[in-house]
């Protein structure tokens, strides 16, 4: 599948006092969306900057992902509740539910095809660029907004607690957007996915890295950040001729491998970018991209 | 019976916790019952009480807070996979999908509450809270090492992780699929439709004109999909959309819910006539029940039986596009099909022209339409039936 267009925003956030978002989102949009959290904010930037020089068709589905969602407005409902005896207020509760940024994102940019939230604890974006590949294979669309969203949540300690990460953890936001297309699609692409996949396990990987090896220089290797250094010293003995591949040091958030992508899709240092994550027990998450 | 890949994503084996009981069997039974009303459950506000109306899952008590959700899931995921033959590598393979709005939500907001009492400090979800996590920790409970998916939309999250893994097995990247749709009580929805002054203390009346309102439902369920008979059910199409007009209510005129209709009917191959029943999603709220029978009407000229299971279960919200799938399919399947009927509630077609069965009926062959919709605008209509699709009109 295609990329048409890509936008992101990533942040690292050093302190409690989170980065406004709401001057961004007027410059993006054109619009002061009001009533929406940090969560809501990153997605309609994310998603204006992907789509700002576009002409998107109105059938245009969106998958958004995350990790842990609006972090923000579940903490404020919760401790309004426990700590103050409060019940939600009815738009907080309902902003609760994640695919109200997609309802956002939806209205902001006149979309009413399909839209999902899905994610997957160590590899959110790739499941929703799965289900994006299904149905653009399948022509069930035609193009597909995609975008994963992360945010903080202030204090910073316990954002990293949450996170489950060490104390000094450089932790971040990022919202990145990905307008997909199917291949046969006119028009200019930026690049191209070419394989989007999970194996169960390194030989299944193996395998598939055998099936698609590619004897020139071209191609990168970039490793996600769940993966150790005794895997990536692996992979880099699996994979002939690759460059490695890091982006730029950006700070820790769930769906990082957005970032990773776009700073290559910004930078296109190799022909092809081969990103792979992995999980705890031992599973691979593959995403190739070629320029 | 011949398996062929056309037959890749059948329904082969299913379990359900819900306010009918534990386990398919227990569930059709009191189907065949009127629906029983809500408990009333005093929920602590600060320094108040609030009583809100609760489908309760009748035989896992309200106790033991942080393993019931774990409980649970065992139960209804114990039936569905001792339901099917699958081999050691089969199930290791196994893709999972999971439809929720709140996960694991009870067992955090418990933790919390605990904390709190003990130490006022506490964290409020410092227990790693991701959306991916309850999946995570099925996949490893369960031995699952197949791509895992974890739908949040609303009211339509199984529903929506039900057809994408119904169209992944379909597609040959999976072979078989563990969906699962989750929903347990807790305080964020209890008192954030509380709030919203969505509830009604008595049986929910969808389509009646003496409709006031849902009550919240707690179900579990699972169902194993992957090769099976040429005769067995399976999902036929189904279509998303998501609808702009409001955040928490379709668009009254019934054009967006018509469209996801029609676009479901589109993707089984078949016509509004090869629809023999209807499972409407039917909330009993006043404009979405307005919206779902205007966009009815604007696909069927004349519409088949109209049956609702919200009267039984509860509004279990992430969790009703599983549940009642699978008491439908389960209803259908039976040695006598039936499709449930709701005694008293929308007995006559009133002002919103729709009906809904008084009595079990056995429908004619053909499909199963099933209507789902939930906040952010998310809608997602089903089509299920037995064998592959046929149409007599299309």
């Amino acid at each position: 599948m295609k990329i048409l267009a890509h936008g992101h925003y990533s942040a690292a956030v050093h302190d409690d006092a989170l980065p406004p978002l709401k001057d961004l989102v007027k410059a993006t949009t054109g619009d002061a969306v009001r009533r929406v959290g940090r969560f809501i904010q990153l997605a309609l930037i994310g998603a204006g900057r992907c789509l700002q020089q576009q002409t998107t068709p109105a059938e245009t589905a969106v998958y958004l992902t995350s990790g842990r969602g609006d972090l923000e407005t579940t903490l404020a409902v919760l401790t309004q509740m426990v700590e103050h005896g409060l019940p939600p207020k009815p738009l907080t509760f309902i902003n609760t539910v994640s695919n109200s940024a997609c309802f956002y994102v939806a209205k902001q940019f006149a979309l009413h095809g399909r839209s999902q939230f899905v994610t997957r604890r160590y590899a959110p974006l790739e499941s929703a660029l799965q289900l994006a590949a299904l149905d653009l294979q399948t022509d069930a669309v035609r193009t597909a907004l995609v975008g994963s969203v992360d945010i903080c949540t202030a204090p910073l300690s316990d954002h990293r607690q949450r996170l489950g990460v060490a104390a000094d953890t450089r932790v971040g936001e990022g919202s990145h957007w990905f307008l997909l297309a199917q291949n046969h699609a006119t028009g200019t692409a930026l690049a191209q996915i070419d394989h989007i996949a999970s194996f169960i396990d390194r030989n299944a990987l193996t395998h598939w890295l055998q099936q698609h090896s590619t004897t020139t220089a071209t191609r990168a290797l970039a490793c996600g950040q769940h993966v150790d250094d005794n895997t990536a010293h692996w992979l880099q003995n699996q994979i002939a001729h690759q460059h490695l591949f890091t982006g730029d040091n950006s700070a820790w958030y769930d769906s990082h491998s957005g970032h990773t992508l776009g700073v290559f899709l910004e930078q296109k240092p190799t022909q092809s970018l081969l990103h792979v994550d992995c999980d705890p027990d031992g599973r691979f998450n593959v995403l190739q991209v070629s320029v | 019976m011949s398996k062929t890949a056309a037959n890749s994503a059948c329904f082969l084996a299913a379990g359900i916790v819900s306010a009918l009981g534990t386990g398919v069997a227990a569930n059709l039974t009191a189907l065949q019952r009127a629906p029983m009303p809500p408990q009333l459950l005093s929920r602590t506000l600060g320094n108040t009480q609030e009583s809100v109306p609760y489908q309760l899952l009748a035989d896992v008590p309200l106790t033991n807070i942080d393993t019931r959700l774990t409980r649970s899931l065992d139960l209804a995921l114990q039936q569905a996979l001792g339901g099917t033959n699958l081999n050691a590598r089969e199930q290791r393979e196994m893709a999972l999908f999971i439809g929720s709005s709140s996960f694991d939500i009870s067992v955090s907001e418990y933790r919390y509450q605990q904390a709190q009492q003990a130490h006022s400090a506490a964290i409020p979800l410092d227990g790693s809270p991701s959306f991916g996590k309850l999946a995570d920790t099925l996949r490893q409970r369960y031995g699952l090492f197949g791509p895992e998916f974890s739908f949040n939309t609303a009211c339509t999250s199984s529903a929506n992780a039900l057809w994408y893994a119904s169209r992944l097995l379909a597609s040959g990247a999976i072979r078989h699929a563990l969906v699962i749709g989750v929903e347990l009580i807790n305080d964020i929805t209890a008192l954030g439709f509380h709030g919203l002054g969505l509830l009604t203390p008595s049986v929910m009346r969808p389509f009646d004109a003496a409709r006031n309102g849902l009550v919240l439902g707690e179900a579990v369920s699972a169902l194993v999909l992957g090769a099976g008979a040429e005769t067995d059910y399976r999902l036929w199409g189904g279509a998303n959309l998501c609808d702009t007009h409001s955040m928490s209510a379709a668009n009254a005129d019934g054009s967006t819910v018509a469209t996801v209709i029609r676009q479901a009917l589109h993707e089984a191959r078949i016509a509004p006539a090869d629809i023999s029943s209807i499972k409407v999603h039917g909330t009993a709220s006043l404009l979405n029940d307005e919206a779902e029978a205007a966009g009815l009407l604007q696909v069927f000229p004349k519409l088949p039986p109209v049956c609702a299971l919200k009267p039984f279960l509860g509004h279990t919200l992430g969790a009703c596009g599983l549940a009642e799938l699978i008491l439908l399919w389960q209803s259908l399947s039976a040695s006598t099909p039936f499709l449930p009927a709701t005694p008293g509630i929308a007995s006559d077609v009133g002002e919103l022209g729709l009906r809904l069965t008084q009595t079990a009926i056995t429908p004619a062959a053909g499909a199963c339409l099933l209507n789902y919709f939930g906040f952010g605008g998310n809608n997602t209509a089903l089509v299920i039936g037995r064998g592959k699709p046929q149409s007599g009109a299309a």
